[in-house]
């Protein structure tokens, strides 16, 4: 089950206090009661991150812009169903963030039978423009997030590296296992057996992580 | 589509939490997930493990040219729109603290009332104006209005001109035929007195018309007047009283008679207001049977 740990919960919501923002869980229930600035101060806590995200699997700035949009508008409007005990906030925005960014990128290679190949096999985590990146404009925001960042940083690390390509080439790259297999020339069935191990694994690392607000 | 079974459905959890299946293969396992609370566990919690992947890009708090400002921009104003549509405004005050509510509402209050002091100003001025339009606008409609009763007048003294000339000539054209008819008889009335009255009695019996004029007819004495009649082998038709006027008269009657029954036409004098029956001297007399 996904539900945040009690405790984890309690300890963001005090950061948040402390901070003298709002928690996730307040924004949400505050844009449940139709308070359009909620929307706007849960736009400026995970603009950093959608963007970074959507960013990273699109290209075209005109298209990111689209996607980052369309995902906030999508969580405005599906607030109302959210619930809070089903899962988290972020496991909720990020997937709204990326499956519209997926939803974008098929179109367009289904319009243009745009190759992936364009990607040239670099690392697909580390090849942000770096004169887009910043930190989040919050400092705590910023400090939780390099905690975050390195600590996926590291259980990625920790892959094999053809593990790893699999699981970046699906979650980044929009690919199915089929096309992955196809790209990298291995059987089907082996790339679903390096994406379920990568994701095991992945998912022993990130444990600490699930569920815990930023 | 093929229906999976559970261990099946649960080795492509991953895959589907990643959306790495192809479509119809995504669609068996969600669909099993949705019957199985186990896989749809596994699965939330999956998610929850790829989502943690965002957080390996770089955040990119800037966006280009602007764009975060610009998303944010419309954003919150569309989801005003919305809350509106929806019925779901926000009440304000809820958001602020008492002190920051009282702060607010008095620099509302003060703006209102600067804004009211500048909305009477402004009325003030739009009410001068307007009254100044008003009074000539007034001066114009009691212009026009003058003018107006002026043209009905001008035009009701042009009707009843219109109707008298009409009347004229009808009355003329009456008389033209009374006398010149095809079908009119003439009477010439005589008098054997020394200045001797002359009259003619013109019969449109078409018509029915009666038109006798006179000349050299004196005045009657006060308290008489002439009457005209029509003799007939039965009767004597009293066809009306006239007075002379400067010894001239032309008096008018309408009278269906039969064509053979006139004998005579005569004018008597009688007590003013006329007899039943001649009872006075007779002034001028002619025989219609010649």
């Amino acid at each position: 089950m996904t539900s945040e740990p009690a405790a984890s919960g309690v300890a963001a919501n005090a950061s948040a206090a402390l901070r003298g923002a709002d928690t996730d869980a307040q924004l949400i229930r505050r844009m449940q009661s139709g308070d359009e600035r909620a929307l706007g101060a849960f736009y400026d806590r995970w603009f950093p991150i959608v963007n970074g995200l959507v960013a990273r699997m699109l290209k075209s700035a005109d298209d990111v812009e689209d996607v980052v949009e369309e995902t906030f508008w999508q969580v405005w409007r599906q607030v109302g169903r959210f619930a809070e005990g089903r899962g988290s906030v972020q496991t909720w925005i990020l997937t709204i963030a990326r499956s519209r960014a997926l939803d974008r990128l098929r179109a367009m290679r289904r319009r243009r039978e745009e190759s992936i190949d364009d990607d040239g096999g670099e690392d697909l985590v580390s090849s942000a423009d770096p004169a887009l990146v910043r930190t989040p404009d919050d400092p705590s925001l910023a400090v939780e997030h390099r905690e975050r960042r390195q600590m996926i940083m590291v259980a990625l690390d920790e892959l094999p590296r053809e593990q790893r390509e699999a699981l970046e080439l699906g979650y980044f790259g929009g690919l199915s296992q089929s096309e992955i297999a196809e790209r990298t020339g291995q059987p089907l069935g082996t790339v679903k057996t390096r994406m379920r191990l990568a994701m095991q694994k992945l998912r022993d690392r990130l444990s600490p992580l699930r569920g815990r607000a930023l | 589509m093929r229906e999976l079974s559970h261990e099946e459905a649960f080795a492509a959890l991953d895959a589907a939490a990643l959306d790495a299946l192809d479509s119809a293969e995504r669609e068996a396992v969600l669909a099993h997930a949705d019957q199985c609370e186990r896989c749809r566990e596994e699965l939330a919690a999956l998610r929850a493990t790829t989502a943690q992947l965002a957080f390996a890009t770089p955040a990119v708090s800037g966006g280009v040219s602007g764009s975060r400002e610009r998303i944010r921009s419309r954003l919150t104003a569309r989801a005003a729109a919305d809350a509106k549509v929806r019925g779901l405004a926000v009440d304000r005050t809820t958001d602020l603290s008492t002190r920051e509510y009282r702060a607010i509402r008095t620099r509302i209050n003060v703006l209102a009332w600067r804004r009211a002091e500048w909305i009477a100003l402004a009325a003030s001025v739009l009410l001068i104006v307007g009254v100044g339009v008003m009074a000539s606008v007034l001066r114009d409609r009691e212009n026009l209005r003058d003018a107006l009763d002026g043209a009905a007048a001008s035009t009701q003294r042009s009707q009843r001109s219109t109707d008298s000339l009409r009347a004229l000539v009808m009355y003329k054209d009456s008389l033209i035929n009374g006398i010149t008819g095809r079908d009119v008889a003439m009477v010439h009335l005589t008098s054997s007195a020394a200045r001797a009255p002359d009259a003619m009695m013109f019969w449109d019996r078409s018509r029915n018309g009666w038109t006798l004029v006179a000349h050299d007819l004196p005045m009657p004495q006060p308290g008489r007047t002439y009457q005209l009649w029509l003799v007939t082998p039965t009767s004597k038709i009293n066809a009306g009283t006239f007075m002379p006027s400067n010894g001239e008269a032309m008096v008018r009657a309408t009278y269906a008679l039969a064509r053979d029954s006139l004998r005579a036409v005569a004018v008597t004098d009688e007590p003013a207001g006329g007899m039943p029956q001649p009872t006075g001297q007779m002034v001028v007399a002619g025989n219609a049977t010649k």
